[in-house]
């Protein structure tokens, strides 16, 4: 028996390696990443909302209206959070099985009521918000 | 004599990892009820609201009232604990795409442990508010 016979050589496998840039090599690339960094905005406005809560319990809280620089990071942010809906919602079809008597429902059904829940939460949320806005107090 | 094994389901290296899927659980809630939910609170309190349109943020007055009803108080913590958890789990796979792939118990201790630390902080601070 020869020696490569009695202990044949492990496989020899092939890993390339990523540089630190990866991401910009390709556009598909670099979309996946700024879908993976659009939580950074949505955190950042929530840290931003809870700084005007403790504004609030410290009665330190002022009117936003008018309040240019508020409007262009929640712009921003606003960007970013439909860029995540959009990408997140569009993948439900594909991801969420609902059994339906011997299959499961087809995944464009799935993928209407996901945006149809975005759609019907921002028209009835943003309804009630704005009323808030109206009562008088 | 079958090779078919009636009880592959009790062996122990085959058990499911439940911390892995609990937290890509809540990732998935969390996507889920941030993209539903979020926009529109961004859309009224920070684009409209600056805009000069009335809302619920609208002065010191009208954001106490609202914030001391127990439902507003719930949509804001479970928002804002979903959301908190959902991003950590996606800072913690994107970190690894970044290429830190060391020490993966201490990375994930870190995001969810900040999440969770920084959640409870925000519950709390909305919970004893106005």
């Amino acid at each position: 028996m020869t020696e490569a016979e009695a202990a044949p050589a492990a496989a020899r496998t092939y890993r390339r390696q990523l540089g630190g840039g990866w991401f910009v090599s390709r556009p598909s690339y670099f979309l996946y990443i700024v879908r993976e960094l659009t939580v950074v905005f949505m955190v950042a406005w929530l840290a931003w909302f809870l700084y005007e809560v403790a504004l609030l319990k410290q009665n330190a809280f002022t009117s936003l209206a008018g309040n240019y620089a508020v409007l262009a990071f929640s712009a921003v942010c606003l960007f970013f959070t439909l860029w995540h809906a959009i990408t997140f919602l569009n993948l439900s079809g594909l991801i969420l099985r609902v059994p339906l008597g011997d299959g499961f429902a087809p995944p464009t059904a799935i993928k209407v009521l996901s945006f149809g829940g975005l759609v019907g939460a921002t028209a009835l949320g943003g309804a009630v918000m704005i009323y808030l806005g109206y009562v008088k107090l | 004599m079958s090779t078919h094994d009636a009880h592959w389901h009790q062996r122990a290296d085959l058990k499911p990892d439940y911390g892995h899927s609990f937290w890509w659980f809540m990732f998935a809630n969390g996507g889920a009820i941030a993209a539903i939910l979020l926009p529109v609170t961004i859309l009224v309190a920070g684009v409209l609201g600056p805009l000069g349109v009335p809302n619920w943020m609208e002065d010191a007055r009208h954001f106490g009232w609202t914030l001391s009803n127990p439902l507003v108080k719930l949509y804001f913590a479970v928002l804002i604990f979903l959301t908190f958890i959902h991003a950590a789990h996606r800072i913690r796979y994107a970190l690894f795409d970044f290429g830190v792939r060391g020490s993966v118990l201490v990375l994930e201790w870190a995001c969810y442990g900040l999440a969770v630390v920084a959640s409870v902080a925000a519950i709390a601070l909305i919970v004893i508010t106005p």
